[in-house]
């Protein structure tokens, strides 16, 4: 028997992740938390086997933070990291901070149950890509990284200067990706780029 | 030759009729010469350097100049940079080096101070502003001190009028930046839509399925399937209740309960308490350092609020070091509570306590 730690500030969805882990016999819900820094805490006590873990949790505390924070302390402990939003980072940062698979949760609840075994079995379980929105006229896997790096800038509300110094660029090339971008989405000014982004949840601001 | 005879002859019987005409003609030739030696003389001298031209010159400079030796003696001052320091109020007219230190003080001065682009720049009630530079020359193994002043008004004006600009649009990406926030906020909404959805669909499909059943419409499907899926339906709704209340207290009470399952009693005493991220950082800090470290078995919070700062005291019962060395975690919330101005301290008399100062924004 597996124990369980799931951490979501949704009810919802922490409510449908409760019945899932419930219904299967292989494993024990030990807890439910809002909070991604409090689960850290809570891994002090012990008997924590695997924990579902939200990206972006109470008072907008970042859960692959916490994760990393859990996997430096508690090695032993496995991670999945679950999430709705489609940011490009997302997938990324996970592996980085040692999270064992990844499971995006519009797609049923069937899988999330399927990523736990294999997880529990030593397999790390992550999506190839991550889910494809529009941005205008684009689908977000048209974008380039450095695109995506300079819009992230963007996003957060860095003036073009100083992402050019940020980034090791020149002006021109930062306002070159910029124009690169609105032609493909088709918008007209970076501000409709930034709106659109954000509305898609393709880069979440200062997270 | 007729002719010339005759004029001789006419010259010498007229003497005295032509005397005034030749005197007359002496002199204006001389005059002619005169000027023609003086305006020769004027050309020299514009060809040369004298003392007389480098004051005039430097006079007509539209700069503020002073040229001193290196001890400071004045060489040369110009008409503007008199005016300038007049205007100003500096009294060391006689030394560059007395003149400079003024510069540096700007203490009891008629026009305001700044610095701008790194040099000492005064504003004038006029709205003229005058950019002071200093330098050492070097002129045959001779050292000079030059110092410039030069009218900045146009360009002053245009970086104000920048900074105004950058400020303004600094604001505008702040308050866009929030914004933006909400925005990343409502995806939590559009998830909780997600699963409400989710869970009328399974109603919908335990519901045609049960019709299917009751119809004989379907001959695989039997009654345990049925019910297994309003099993599925009801269990989702039992789980919990679907309202997303949120409280404000919410991440505060929770860490209490953690705390509870660590065994260690949080008591937290204050009015209001309300979740704040720094001050949960700090608790959250504390607990774990003192259950791990202090194998304490209380924790006690006390918070007050006044000024726009919350005070928060945090002491425990466990073990107290002799010592703290503020490492990854303690070392992290300093810098966090800093960073937004606040304060933090660590008192070990009886037990260790952490107290911070911590802003709040609202």
């Amino acid at each position: 028997m597996h124990r369980v730690l799931i951490v979501d500030d949704s009810r919802t969805a922490r409510g449908i992740l409760e019945t899932c882990v419930n219904r299967s016999e292989e494993y024990m819900l030990v807890r439910s938390l809002e909070s991604a820094e409090n689960a850290v805490v809570y891994c002090m006590s012990g008997g924590i086997d695997l924990v579902l873990m939200d990206v972006y949790t109470k008072n907008g505390e970042n859960g692959l933070e916490a994760s990393a924070k859990i996997k430096s302390m508690y090695p032993n402990i496995k991670i999945i990291v679950v999430t709705s939003m489609p940011e490009e980072s997302f997938i990324r940062r996970a592996k980085k901070a040692g999270c064992d698979s990844f499971w995006y949760k519009d797609v049923g609840e069937e899988e999330i149950l399927d990523v736990m075994n294999r997880t529990m079995n030593g397999e790390s379980v992550y999506p190839l890509d991550t889910p494809v929105v529009e941005i205008g006229y684009a689908k977000s896997y048209e974008f380039t990284q450095k695109e995506l790096e300079i819009l992230r800038d963007l996003v957060d509300g860095i003036a073009i200067k100083e992402i050019a110094i940020k980034r090791d660029l020149s002006e021109r090339t930062v306002k070159y990706h910029i124009t690169n971008m609105l032609q493909k989405t088709g918008y007209k000014t970076s501000m409709q780029l930034v709106v659109d982004v954000v509305n898609q949840k393709l880069i979440v601001p200062e997270f | 030759m007729y002719f010339m005879m005759n004029v001789l002859l006419v010259t010498k019987t007229n003497v005295e009729y032509y005397q005034p005409i030749a005197v007359l003609s002496t002199l204006i030739v001389f005059a002619y010469v005169s000027l023609f030696v003086m305006l020769v003389n004027v050309v020299k001298k514009k060809r040369n350097i004298t003392k007389g031209s480098i004051r005039t010159a430097t006079d007509n400079l539209p700069i503020g100049l002073y040229i001193a030796r290196e001890d400071g003696v004045p060489i040369i001052v110009n008409r503007k940079m008199y005016e300038l320091m007049n205007n100003i109020g500096f009294k060391s007219y006689q030394s560059a080096l007395g003149l400079w230190e003024e510069v540096e003080k700007h203490k009891k001065l008629k026009a305001k101070h700044v610095m701008y682009a790194g040099c000492h720049t005064f504003l004038f009630k006029d709205g003229s502003v005058w950019r002071f530079n200093k330098d050492t020359i070097g002129i045959d193994n001779s050292k000079y001190i030059q110092i410039v002043v030069n009218d900045i008004t146009s360009l002053y004006s245009l970086s104000e009028q920048i900074r105004d600009n950058n400020e303004e649009l600094k604001r505008q990406y702040k308050s866009l930046n929030s914004m933006l926030k909400n925005i990343a906020d409502t995806g939590q909404q559009e998830e909780i839509l997600q699963s409400k959805m989710r869970i009328h669909d399974q109603f919908g499909r335990s519901l045609l399925a049960s019709r299917r059943y009751l119809n004989h419409l379907d001959d695989k499907l039997g009654l345990d399937d049925v019910i297994k899926m309003w099993q599925q339906s009801v269990e989702r709704l039992n789980t919990d209740n679907f309202s997303e209340e949120v409280t404000d207290d919410a991440a505060t009470k929770e860490l209490m309960d953690v705390a509870n399952v660590l065994g260690c009693k949080m008591i937290i005493d204050g009015d209001n308490v309300k979740d704040n991220d720094m001050l949960l950082s700090a608790i959250r800090e504390c607990l774990t350092n003192a259950v791990r470290h202090g194998k304490a078995t209380k924790i006690v919070v006390k918070i007050k609020e006044n000024n726009g700062f919350l005070k928060a005291s945090i002491s425990n019962n466990g073990i107290v070091p002799e010592k703290v060395v503020e490492g990854g975690g303690l070392s992290s919330l300093r810098k966090k509570v800093e960073s937004v101005g606040g304060t933090m301290n660590i008192e070990l008399s009886g037990e260790m306590v952490l107290k911070v100062v911590i802003p709040v924004f609202k």
